[in-house]
């Protein structure tokens, strides 16, 4: 579903290297934890993959598209979530949300469908045809992830999508991406809340400044001696870097 | 005290970005030399424009000494810098003091809201600097030599130019102050502001042209203003008054001199503490406003239309723009200052015919000159419809937010017209309502008047695929306030620029095609032509460069 070879990434001219040689393959099916200390190259990475940023060096595919050379191929197949709340906020949540679907090509009947599907899932259709610029933190977020997800893509990239959720909403979506990945999709999202992770996951990558210094399932990296998913991630992480693969 | 001077500090360090510059001046000589280069770069293509300015203060230096009143220069000089100040003050004030995006956290913090008002206040009026130099260097220099004036004359200039922005930008606060409180508690109020803005400015201008318009007109009267220099200054100073003061203080001399200037600094100190009075009382409640999220209630409908994309970036740019007070402000207003200046005349007995435009009047009524006011009109419309910032600023505009056009399947060449109509569709607005104003008030025929409008139409699309292309190349996405995005933003300067070197190059193709005494069907159809073959050029250029343009864009 997606494939990441040797990807690079610098920035200030090639003094900092926010992502250093990485490779990642994540299967149809599974929900993908990638996790790191701040500042790791997790959104870097995000960025990349969902075209925003260019890539240095390597290769990125989603369902076999290269995200370089067929941009628009490989976007139609994923629903990305930023880490931040920003988005227009001087058009009301539908404004929004058709807009995404006008340039996803989504049909008039599918897009009823999914908006009023995700607007009642979060309990924001009251509030839809209102400004954004009036929603809290939460409901901005949770527009977002509605504009993400209503073209239906099989690849879900989600940066921190749980942040500003409310208890009902966060387990609601929880149990979407546990749907959706049950039909054979995929979600990848990156997360600081290790239980979450440790719970969600079926599978863990740990990024450390910039290079991937774990991937495997849980159960796998327990094998190491640590019965945490923080133990594991600390020492790992502070151990500064041994692959675990 | 202390706090409040900390926080002028880092307030003008975010806004000029000092410590940025110090950290490139030592880790990043490239970039800062780069920058550097770049200001320099646009300094000179100013040049031109500061010559032409220059030239045009010593034609009424001297047409002042031939009245006894070589120091009309300095009034005329003032009351341009002032209004220039006053105008687009209320937009720069709106943006730095009601939407800037830290006015959550400063209010969070332990000050008063009067400090916090006086910081904000301080990076518009220290904006403003360049502006005020600008228009006040020239004229002094040239008042300076003419009157062989000594160092105190060029101190004295420098002070007085140090208080001018003031009175200017206070009177801009105060009804940016009291609109932004009596709008707080509106669900419309972001739609209050603009309109109540637009109609400040035009009732400067109208409030302007009225004052100017009741010159004297008995022999007597003007006999008086003949002999008596000061009566010139006077009556010339009615458009801004503070101009007189200046005035006499760069020219009295002695006691004189030092009285004016006196009076001058306390006007303008004055007006500054009394605005920070009213700031100190009703600015958080005003700013508050803005950060307000549950004044809107009640269930809308919900529709699901669907639009192609290219429509879709076209609506959402449209809507952006009419939502927030400042794009709309800076965007729209330029489209009716100029067709109101042409309808005053219209209006007979109140209000003055412009003498800029005279030369226009003249030519309407010159028999056979059909061909040279097509040309003249065509490029004034163009010329006016460029001033607007819209399309040139269109990708900075985006801000944070340009994730989004970075993550959607769309080409970047549809994107890039989506925002490409939009931006155009603001000036062929702009040109549409002048040449209608246009025909009303000069009486040009129907026919000639849609010839102006279709050159208009195709001269418009090259400067308009220039400006955004600019913005495409070096989009100004980190800002704290839309008036940074918009007003603040050196691609709109650009943009500006190239759009005028373009259309002087169709001026002179259009003179010289003139000089060929062709039939003015004639000369249409060339132009037409040649215009059109230069805006699918451009337009081809747009849709080719956008790729390689959004891949440079590090969002």
């Amino acid at each position: 579903m997606l494939s990441i070879t040797n990807v690079s990434k610098t920035y200030s001219k090639g003094k900092v290297k926010a992502v250093d040689n990485i490779s990642l393959d994540v299967k149809p099916g599974e929900i993908f934890g990638f996790i790191g200390p701040n500042g790791a190259g997790k959104t870097t990475t995000i960025k990349m993959i969902t075209g925003i940023l260019p890539i240095d060096e390597g290769k990125i595919t989603i369902r076999g598209y290269d995200i370089a050379k067929e941009p628009i191929k490989a976007k139609l197949s994923m629903g990305f979530v930023p880490d931040t709340h920003d988005v227009y906020d001087r058009l009301s949540g539908i404004e929004y949300l058709n807009f995404i679907a006008d340039v996803y090509n989504v049909s008039s009947e599918e897009r009823k469908k999914q908006i009023d599907k995700y607007l009642e899932m979060f309990e924001i259709k009251d509030v839809a045809g209102q400004p954004i610029k009036s929603y809290s933190h939460g409901m901005k977020q949770k527009i977002i992830l509605t504009g993400a997800l209503l073209h239906d893509p099989p690849l879900w990239i989600l940066d921190e999508p749980l942040t500003g959720l409310d208890p009902k909403s966060s387990h609601l979506l929880k149990e979407e991406m546990h749907k959706h990945c049950a039909k054979g999709n995929t979600v990848f999202f990156s997360t600081h809340v290790l239980e979450v992770a440790e719970k969600l996951c079926d599978r863990i990558g740990i990024i450390n400044k910039g290079k991937i210094i774990a991937v495997d399932t849980l159960e796998e990296l327990r094998k190491s001696g640590d019965e945490s998913l923080e133990s594991i991630f600390l020492n790992l992480t502070e151990a500064g870097g041994g692959e675990h693969a | 005290m202390r706090k409040l001077v900390s926080l002028i500090k880092v307030q003008l360090n975010a806004r000029y970005g000092f410590s940025y510059v110090r950290y490139n001046l030592k880790h990043d000589r490239k970039t800062f030399w780069k920058t550097t280069g770049l200001g320099l770069a646009i300094l000179v293509s100013l040049a031109q424009v500061a010559g032409l300015y220059t030239y045009f203060m010593k034609l009424i230096c001297e047409a002042g000494a031939m009245l006894n009143s070589p120091q009309m220069v300095i009034t005329a000089a003032s009351i341009i810098s002032g209004l220039s100040i006053l105008i687009p003050g209320i937009s720069y004030i709106l943006g730095n003091l009601f939407l800037a995006k830290d006015t959550e956290f400063l209010s969070s913090l332990p000050l008063p809201q009067g400090s916090i008002f006086l910081s904000k206040f301080m990076i518009v009026l220290t904006s403003e600097y360049p502006l005020a130099l600008f228009f006040m260097l020239p004229p002094v220099i040239v008042y300076g030599i003419s009157a062989e004036k000594g160092v105190l004359y060029y101190i004295l200039a420098m002070v007085c130019t140090l208080f001018l922005p003031l009175m200017p930008l206070v009177i801009s606060t105060f009804v940016a102050l009291l609109l932004m409180r009596i709008v707080s508690r509106s669900k419309r109020r972001e739609l209050i502001t603009t309109v109540s803005s637009i109609l400040f400015i035009i009732l400067i201008i109208l409030g302007q042209n009225f004052l100017i318009s009741r010159m004297p007109e008995n022999k007597n009267a003007m006999a008086e203003i003949l002999q008596n220099s000061e009566a010139l200054i006077k009556l010339i100073g009615r458009a801004f008054p503070p101009s007189v003061w200046v005035t006499k203080t760069l020219s009295a001399g002695g006691f004189e001199s030092f009285i004016n200037l006196l009076y001058f600094i306390l006007a303008s100190a004055g007006s500054l503490a009394l605005v920070y009075f009213l700031a100190s009382a009703i600015y958080q409640k005003g700013a508050a406003a803005q950060l307000e999220t549950g004044s809107y209630t009640g269930k809308r409908k919900l529709s699901y239309g669907v639009s192609h994309p290219v429509t879709a970036i076209f609506k959402n740019e449209w809507r952006i723009l009419l939502r927030t007070p400042v794009y709309a402000l800076n965007s729209l207003t330029v489209i009716f200052i100029a067709p109101l200046i042409m309808l005053m005349p219209l209006f007979r007995g109140n209000f003055a015919k412009d003498p800029d435009l005279q030369f226009l009047y003249d030519l309407v009524a010159k028999e056979g000159a059909q061909s040279e006011l097509l040309l003249i009109v065509a490029a004034i419309i163009v010329f006016l419809a460029l001033i607007n910032p819209a399309i040139s600023t269109a990708f900075s505009r985006e801000g944070k937010n340009i994730w989004i056009l970075r993550s959607i399947p769309v080409e970047p060449e549809i994107q890039v017209m989506g925002k490409f109509l939009a931006g155009y569709s603001i000036s062929l607005f702009a040109s549409v309502v002048t040449a209608v104003v246009a025909m009303l008030s000069f009486r040009l025929s129907v026919p000639l008047t849609a010839m102006i409008l279709i050159l208009c139409m195709l001269a418009l699309i090259p400067p308009c695929a220039v400006s955004l292309y600019i913005d495409l190349l070096r989009p100004k996405l980190s800002w704290n306030n839309p008036q940074q995005a918009m007003k603040q933003n050196m691609n709109s300067l650009y943009g500006m620029l190239l759009s005028f070197l373009i259309t002087s190059l169709f001026v002179v193709a259009g003179y010289w095609l003139n000089k060929l005494n062709l039939n003015i069907y004639v000369l249409f159809g060339i132009l037409a032509l040649l215009l059109s073959a230069v805006a699918a050029v451009s337009i081809s250029f747009l849709k080719k460069s956008a790729k390689a343009g959004y891949e440079k864009i590090e969002a």
